[in-house]
């Protein structure tokens, strides 16, 4: 039970549909990724692991699906894989980049 | 724009030759005769067709272009210029337009709004017709101007009025400021005309002279502008030109910028990233350091904002000093200079 007040993170179920949200556009650029918020007029730049989440977020992905791609890629632990995902895909959505289904 | 996220993009883009933003003219032609234009040749010879412009646009997609600004003359005189900036949208750039919003219609902004434009740029001579007019010297075309902007704004399209001022308008800045502020429009002045890209210098004859131009800097917006500019800086950097960006002209041919008309290859003959990678003239800009230039010794260096392709135009080098920046530095400090003295009289007058 969370205490009176604070903020219990959302938690994504690994089932989840993840894709890029309209007015999103980005580029690879020198081993990280830029991204701009059309709307928002917004620029965002994303390395190492986000970088590679957000590769991986194109619209027929699960989070199940991206945790898996950077367990292979990275070589950390699936629970290790599974947090970082998550916690990148929220701030992804939270900043309006994402989209989740 | 985050100015430190941006500024550290556009610092990986130098680092890594990317091609960050490409500004690409659609067309030369326009449907105002404007009195200061530097383009010489206003006709549609051999204009890149969709077919190519849709393969140039993979291309640039291919070398890493984020920003793609879409420019003309006035771009819808292309009646296919919709076309174009469906293509931009597929091939993912975020969309920068150049325009005089004389032609936008409802549909047209509509589609804008639909297809990721960063921001539609539009030139606005005044506060009025009278003296907009005088500049595009076509009776009506601040009216149509302006519905176009209001236009953009009710579909939520992001708008910069930009406002070159020169002989014929050079008192209207605070007016349109005035003007923007009270709509919430960002708005940028520029005092530097340039010659046409032929080399005729006679557009120069509308650049304001240095005692007027002081006297306009000492006025507001820029009294307020300036007021915490401390103009003291190390002076110029090398521009993005070459560097992070370059340019496209109608008939494919690419530059380091629409301003320095040094062509160094064209798409209809090459790929762009061949063109991109194999330009010694890039290469030369790209190791272009701020310590390179001659500015290091110039006494107005802090207030300048130097622009290699007006050195080029004037028949010199890309680290020559651009004179017309240094007359717009030497009356900014000049009316810094003149503020400061007036206010220390006014003070010592109420002292007394």
């Amino acid at each position: 039970m969370s205490r009176a007040g604070s903020i219990q993170p959302s938690k994504l179920p690994d089932g989840t549909l993840v894709r890029r949200a309209r007015g999103v556009v980005d580029r690879p650029m020198g081993g990280e990724h830029v991204i701009v918020h059309v709307k928002n007029r917004r620029i965002y730049r994303l390395n190492g692991t986000a970088a590679a989440i957000w590769s991986n977020a194109d619209g027929g992905a699960t989070v199940a699906g991206i945790a898996d791609a950077i367990v292979a890629r990275f070589r950390v632990d699936a629970d290790t894989a599974r947090a970082d995902v998550e916690g990148c895909l929220t701030h992804l959505r939270d900043q309006g980049l994402l989209e989740v289904a | 724009m985050r100015g430190d996220v941006l500024e550290h993009v556009l610092d990986r883009a130098h680092a890594n030759a990317v091609p960050l933003e490409v500004l690409f003219e659609v067309t030369h032609r326009c449907n105002l005769p404007c009195e200061h234009c530097y383009l010489h040749d206003k006709s549609n010879r051999g204009e890149l067709t969709l077919d190519e412009i849709e393969r140039v646009f993979g291309e640039l997609a291919d070398a890493g272009t984020l920003v793609l600004t879409l420019t003309g003359g006035e771009p819808f005189s292309r009646t296919d210029f919709l076309d174009i900036v469906d293509l931009a949208h597929a091939a993912g750039f975020a969309l920068k337009i150049l325009t005089n919003a004389t032609r936008i219609t409802d549909e047209v902004a509509a589609r804008f709004a639909d297809r990721n434009v960063l921001e539609v740029s539009v030139s606005v001579y005044g506060s009025g017709a009278d003296i907009h007019d005088r500049v595009t010297a076509l009776p009506g075309s601040y009216a149509r101007t302006m519905a176009g902007i209001e236009r953009l704004r009710a579909h939520g399209v992001h708008v910069v009025i930009k406002t070159p001022l020169m002989t014929l308008n050079g008192d209207a800045a605070r007016s349109v400021h005035e003007l923007t502020r009270a709509h919430g429009i960002p708005c940028r002045f520029d005092t530097t005309i340039t010659p046409k890209l032929d080399g005729d210098t006679s557009t120069l004859g509308l650049q304001l002279a240095r005692p007027r131009l002081v006297q306009i800097l000492k006025q507001e917006p820029f009294r307020s502008l300036y007021a915490d500019v401390p103009f003291d800086g190390p002076g110029p950097s090398p521009c993005a030109a070459g560097r992070a960006f370059c340019s496209i002209s109608p008939t494919g041919d690419v530059q380091p910028c629409i301003m320095m008309p040094r062509v160094v290859g064209n798409v209809r003959e090459s790929s762009f990233d061949e063109i991109w990678t194999g330009s010694a003239l890039f290469d030369r800009l790209r190791d272009l350091t701020p310590a390179a230039l001659v500015c290091t010794s110039c006494d107005v260096r802090g207030a300048c904002s130097r622009c290699p392709g007006l050195t080029v135009q004037r028949g010199g080098d890309i680290d020559d000093c651009d004179e017309s920046a240094r007359v717009v530095a030497t009356a900014r400090l000049d009316a810094r200079t003149q503020i400061e003295r007036e206010s220390t009289e006014l003070r010592g007058a109420l002292h007394e």
